[in-house]
């Protein structure tokens, strides 16, 4: 049963693809000044996706790093020496509708993805954008050797998000995330392989170029012997003209959706937390 | 058509939805006899390791774990166990995860516990 509802879920993304041309027709004849513009500046908040899409034929390139932690102190200079990255190219086949490949070298994760917009905020008429996320994912850092019983099929994952978002006001943005994520293999015996999150995050602009920005995953089932952490992030964007650099402090290490809901090992409460930064180019 | 195209392709994706854990996948029967370096622990090093801990040494590994003797030094002296223990992503060998299966990692703690022998 759950499975069969994650299967609609994922399938209804390509239900909706029919839906965004109509929406992006309907876009180009009514363009007015009644849509709300940015609520975020980065496709990404920390490591939850924002409600902004790369705009028609244009390609973002995003690398991300995350460091160690920093409590191992000069040793490995606040985390340096053990640094993970991820590399993210997103093309915007229309202005609602980005594909997305991407490869982290936290468990060798190549990752596909497709995000698409839905309804954008409008002023006086609709509250919100609401944006859906969808992606698969493929560890390639299991072993048979490890785990002689691999298939191919237990390193897929797979990750469906809504992400809706309000800007407040001129300066506060919010944004709330619903995601089930499926991981045909876990480590944790006990954990589902069917996960619930419900994600939380915002932007506050401090000046013309400066935002501060926050995102935290609440996992609603975990295993009550799980090692993992709910992922606390806060950080800063700075937009210079063409980039987006955005710099943070998290306590998950991993990058994509199934990672981070599902694998933070870092925790803020003794310290063990890692530095990090997303930076984004457009082509 | 290209829509249809991708649609085939993830929905084939789909279908291999499953669920595993590690106890799924591994090889539980106990180990019984005394684990030594020969028979036990230097395939596990081997097929983790090496590909960094080699000679010389590369992507910022401190030393190599080719030859009994290093191995050895590294449990007795480099925390080697702490290593591949540790929760810590961050922290765990090997870098980047995942973790050894837990029964590996019981294997290289019943060669230190069994007096590290070559063979």
């Amino acid at each position: 049963m759950k499975k069969l509802l994650v299967y609609l879920l994922l399938c209804i993304c390509f239900q909706t693809l029919a839906q965004d041309d109509l929406l992006s027709e309907i876009d180009t004849d009514t363009v007015q000044d009644d849509f709300v513009f940015a609520a975020f500046k980065g496709l990404k908040i920390v490591n939850f996706e924002s409600t902004k899409l790369t705009a028609k034929k244009e390609f973002t390139f995003v690398v991300s790093h995350r460091f160690g932690s920093i409590k191992n102190g000069i040793d490995t200079f606040f985390g340096l020496d053990d640094a993970v990255t991820r590399l993210n190219f997103i093309y915007g086949i229309s202005d609602a509708v980005n594909i997305g490949v991407s490869r982290s070298s936290f468990q060798k994760i190549y990752e596909a993805s497709i995000k698409y917009r839905l309804i954008r905020q409008k002023e006086n008429r609709f509250p919100f954008t609401i944006v859906g996320f969808n992606s698969v994912l493929v560890n390639t850092a299991l072993e048979k050797d490890n785990l002689p019983k691999l298939e191919f099929k237990h390193r897929l994952g797979y990750a469906f998000q809504v992400l809706a978002s309000r800007k407040v006001s001129e300066n506060l943005s919010l944004e709330l995330a619903p995601t089930l994520f499926h991981d045909n293999y876990v480590s944790a015996n006990n954990q589902d392989n069917t996960q619930y999150a419900l994600g939380f995050g915002g932007r506050y602009k401090l000046g013309k170029r400066w935002s501060l920005n926050a995102d935290y995953g609440w996992h609603l089932n975990r295993a009550t012997d799980s090692p993992y952490h709910n992922p606390l992030s806060i950080g800063i964007d700075l937009e210079t003209g063409g980039h987006v650099f955005q710099m943070h402090f998290s306590n998950a290490q991993a990058m994509n959706i199934n990672g981070f809901m599902g694998q933070s090992t870092g925790s803020w409460s003794d310290g063990n937390i890692y530095f990090g930064f997303n930076l984004s180019r457009v082509f | 058509m290209k829509t249809h195209f991708l649609t085939l392709v993830v929905v084939g994706l789909l279908f291999s939805c499953t669920n595993a854990s590690e106890e799924d996948l591994i090889d539980t029967t106990p180990i019984e006899d005394i684990v030594t370096y020969a028979d036990d622990v230097k395939s596990i090093i081997d097929n983790n390791c090496i590909f960094c801990h080699s000679n010389p040494p590369e992507n910022g590994a401190p030393m190599p774990l080719l030859t009994y003797d290093q191995v050895k030094d590294a449990v007795e002296n480099r925390a080697l166990i702490s290593r591949i223990t540790s929760e810590d992503l961050a922290f765990v060998m090997p870098f980047g995860g995942p973790r050894l299966p837990q029964n590996l990692i019981d294997t290289v703690i019943k060669w230190q516990t069994d007096g590290l022998l070559e063979e």
